[in-house]
């Protein structure tokens, strides 16, 4: 157990020395798309944009919300769905689609999953336009420091994403079946998540959000720039939730990561 | 100093079938105890390596025979680390490059400049390297404007010659070749022997899988045999 940890420790080590590589990789992939289409990833923006024009429009007249709050809380939380939605859907593949890759050079098991996280970051990023854009109509009080916690929840939920995508990447290597099942999980979890409701408004069904991971993630993210102080148990749990994980995921990447080769 | 030493090398690897691979499948079998499954359970335990000893040393230059499926390409995916053996030591020092497969890595939408970058550093080189090497790349490609162009409008011959020379754009320790060399036509035969000589003066390591003869006969020193996963040394005239 202590060796595979320690196998899995140095599979990370080497990812982490080839994060030069990762970042030329993702920062080439960002210029082709602008150079192939004028507005390159902005094309992602404007799918955002649409959702949230369209879901703003429709939940404020049906349930007669106020703008003021709904649509910086609607935009920011479909940001964040993005994101961790975007990472799920592509994480079973990883390992798979990158077989002829992995069947000739040798690379550290966790590279992918690391290079799939750098990239569904740059649209994230793009996204933010939008949010920006929203907060300049529908201004929020924040401070400094809630931003830094923003920023904090940010860092944990791409720490949380990482282990879970390099797991999934590895389990469904070896079980094909996982990539329809995930793609099927995910669109029922977009309704359990908070994003076109607060955690708040769902106490009937408070339990069943709050067992949900990613509710944790966009609050942890969103509430700080709304103006509202999160509890710090949230934080921390995705911070004990982000330890367990990692390391389980050493001891995935240690026990199974050498299989890998085989498997794809 | 390069080499690669292999002490009682075996690698086994499994193979599952679609019944394996799928999680539904295994969850039915744990509910109902593994009944279900029986001796169908999918799962093939292939030994593609048995209990290989050899020594390689700087300025060998191996050539690698055996018949289809004999392990020439494990035995390559072994040395080249991406593959790990099930017991047995390896013990490798030097900068590997390896050609296994036509368009091995290669991003097909990408243009050839774009796929010497991206090889290039994948394999282990930094930027300032890579760009110092592509002169020489474009030269010994002769693909001219082709390397702007997508690598899916490339035939496989092109797509070779990319390969060949990314892998041998920095003089690597250890080349790791698997058949493909004859792709190329005459003349990048040719310009790739000349090529691989000048590897071998700054004293490195060659294996080159392949079922030509005449081409290991042309670059090798020493010849391995391969044979249901046993290696054994033969002289040249044994080939």
């Amino acid at each position: 157990m202590w060796r595979a940890l320690q196998s899995g420790l140095a599979d990370l080590t080497q990812t982490a020395r080839k994060l030069p590589v990762i970042i030329y990789f993702t920062w080439s992939d960002t210029k082709a798309r602008y150079i192939r289409s004028v507005l390159g990833p902005l094309w992602l923006v404007l799918g955002t944009l649409i959702g949230v024009v369209g879901l703003g429009v429709l939940w404020t007249s049906l349930f007669e919300l106020e703008p003021q709050d709904y649509i910086p809380s609607l935009t920011i939380g479909l940001v964040v769905w993005q994101l961790i939605a975007g990472c799920l859907v592509e994480a079973p593949a990883l390992l798979v689609r990158k077989a002829n890759l992995i069947r000739n050079i040798a690379l550290p098991t966790t590279f992918f999953g690391l290079e799939s996280i750098c990239r569904q970051s740059i649209n994230f990023a793009h996204n933010w336009i939008i949010v920006a854009g929203v907060l300049l109509v529908y201004p929020h009080s924040t401070s400094l420091s809630l931003v830094a916690l923003s920023i904090l929840g940010l860092l944990l939920t791409l720490t949380n994403l990482l282990w879970i995508c390099i797991v999934l990447g590895i389990v469904s290597a070896r079980f094909r079946d996982l990539e329809p099942l995930v793609g099927s999980v995910i669109p029922l979890l977009f309704f359990l998540s908070p994003v076109i409701f607060r955690t708040e408004q769902a106490t009937f069904a408070a339990a069943i959000v709050w067992c949900n991971p990613i509710t944790y993630a966009v609050n942890a993210i969103r509430e700080p720039l709304l103006g509202h102080t999160p509890s710090a148990s949230l934080y921390l749990a995705m911070a004990v939730a982000a330890i367990l994980g990692w390391i389980v995921t050493l001891l995935v990447v240690g026990l199974h990561g050498k299989r890998i080769p085989y498997l794809v | 100093m390069a080499h690669l030493r292999f002490d009682s090398v075996t690698v086994r690897y499994p193979i599952y079938n679609a019944h394996a691979q799928s999680l539904r499948r295994q969850i039915i079998s744990l509910g109902t105890g593994g009944r279900l499954a029986g001796n169908s359970d999918g799962l093939v335990t292939v030994t593609a390596l048995n209990d290989v000893t050899f020594r390689i040393e700087e300025g060998d230059r191996i050539g690698l025979v055996g018949h289809n499926g004999a392990g020439k390409s494990t035995l390559l995916r072994t040395m080249a680390g991406i593959f790990q053996p099930a017991c047995g030591t390896i013990d490798r020092e030097g900068r590997v490059s390896s050609i296994f497969e036509i368009g091995a890595g290669l991003d097909l939408e990408l243009s050839g400049y774009e796929n010497i970058r991206r090889m290039a550093l994948l394999i282990g080189l930094d930027r300032a390297h890579i760009d110092s090497a592509i002169p020489e790349i474009e030269e010994l490609t002769e693909l001219g404007n082709f390397l702007s162009l997508p690598v899916r409008t490339y035939s496989a011959g092109m797509m070779t010659r990319l390969m060949f020379a990314v892998a041998t754009a920095c003089p690597p320790e250890i080349l790791l070749v698997d058949e493909i060399l004859g792709a190329g036509d005459a003349k990048f035969q040719q310009r790739a022997k000349v090529r691989v000589e000048k590897l071998i003066q700054h004293s490195s390591i060659l294996v080159l899988a392949s079922h030509a003869d005449e081409l290991l006969r042309q670059f090798c020193n020493r010849f391995f045999r391969l044979n249901c996963g046993s290696l054994v040394e033969i002289s040249a005239d044994e080939l």
